[in-house]
């Protein structure tokens, strides 16, 4: 028991000192930033960089740091998806944890409706002639 | 990745220790304009690199909003300027930051300029080099906030074994692997990571780091 004991004391000595070490980031990133450079090499790997944003959003929440920028890029995925109602929800999301986006963002959700209103009304339009 | 990443950054703040310090940097202009937030915008690439600057993208934003700033959605940012026609770095560049407050409505705008990109293969070891200016500009008044270059190089050194000649193979062959496909992002990162952090030379603390904010004039006058 007592052997046991030190063994366990020295492991945690141990990762306190590692955790010491390392710098404690402020933000939530996951695979970001590789998931992203991945997309630009090729095109076709869009699911994946969605993919990653969600998790890196989901582990972020955990413990409120998730990363600026990140609810605005899956916003705008879902966007590019056609998604309207999950890209306002993402960007809504971005503007109450990052006060600096809402005027950006506000115009952007302002538009995408205004677009959409427009297709519904043009949608209308060639139903009723 | 995490591992790797936590690498990069100790192996950056190490090598930020090691690095004569130059001159500590004037930030009065920084502190009055006090910027809350950063729209990093397209990168210009003056390196043959073709593709350099699209990758490039992907490594700025986590070490500028580590330091405390709320830093604009890169990937949405780039393809929002793509669609009003500002597909050209050079032109957003050229363009005052105050035109891209009106659009992003953001208190800077980070410049980056590409100056190398490159792998040199000497005899048996491959060198890879990554050198890069950046510029914060208000948006506010088209001001400049913050200057910085940084070089950064990297050589893949394979572990010697004792056997003089196994290693010389082996460093060969990490040579020949780097060479084909060197690697740019952890270079890049580690400049970025330089460019932001240093004391005396990097980005005061943010707003977003409530603890550091406005307390750190010891390491940034």
């Amino acid at each position: 028991m007592k052997k046991i004991g030190w063994k366990l004391a020295a492991v945690v000595i141990v990762a306190a000192t590692a955790a010491g070490c390392a710098q404690q980031s402020r933000f939530v990133w996951g695979n970001y930033e590789n998931s992203l450079y991945t997309y630009y090499k090729s095109p076709d790997q869009r699911a994946q960089y969605e993919a990653s944003l969600v998790k890196a959003i989901e582990l972020g929440k955990k413990n409120g740091k998730v990363a600026p920028g990140l609810c605005a890029e899956l916003g705008y995925l879902q966007l590019e998806n056609g998604n309207l109602l999950e890209a306002q929800k993402d960007f809504a999301e971005e503007m109450t944890l990052f006060p600096e986006s809402r005027p950006f963002l506000s115009g952007v959700v302002q538009r995408m409706t205004a677009d959409k209103d427009k297709a519904d009304g043009e949608k209308k339009k060639e139903t009723q002639s | 990745m995490k591992l790797a990443k936590i690498g990069i950054l100790m192996l950056g703040v190490a090598l930020a220790g090691c690095v004569q310090v130059p001159k500590s940097k004037d930030y009065a202009e920084f502190r009055s304009h006090d910027p809350h937030s950063i729209l990093v915008v397209p990168v210009i690439n003056n390196t043959t690199s073709l593709t350099a600057q699209d990758y490039f993208l992907s490594t700025v934003s986590a070490p500028f909003a580590e330091r405390g700033y709320y830093v604009f959605p890169a990937h949405m940012v780039k393809s929002l300027l793509e669609k009003e026609g500002l597909s050209d770095a050079g032109l957003v560049h050229q363009a005052n930051p105050t035109r891209m407050g009106a659009i992003f409505s953001c208190d800077s705008v980070l410049y980056i300029e590409i100056n190398k990109w490159e792998s040199r293969y000497v005899v048996i070891s491959t060198s890879t080099n990554v050198a890069l200016h950046y510029r914060l500009a208000s948006c506010h008044d088209g001001q400049t906030l913050w200057e910085d270059t940084r070089e950064v190089t990297y050589s893949p050194q394979a572990s010697s074994g004792g056997n003089p000649l196994a290693a010389l193979i082996a460093q060969a062959i990490v040579s020949a692997l780097e060479k084909a496909d060197p690697n740019y992002m952890p270079l890049a990162t580690m400049a970025n990571l330089q460019a932001a952090n240093l004391p005396g030379q990097g980005l005061p603390a943010g707003p977003y780091l409530p603890d550091q904010y406005r307390k750190d004039q010891a390491k940034f006058k």
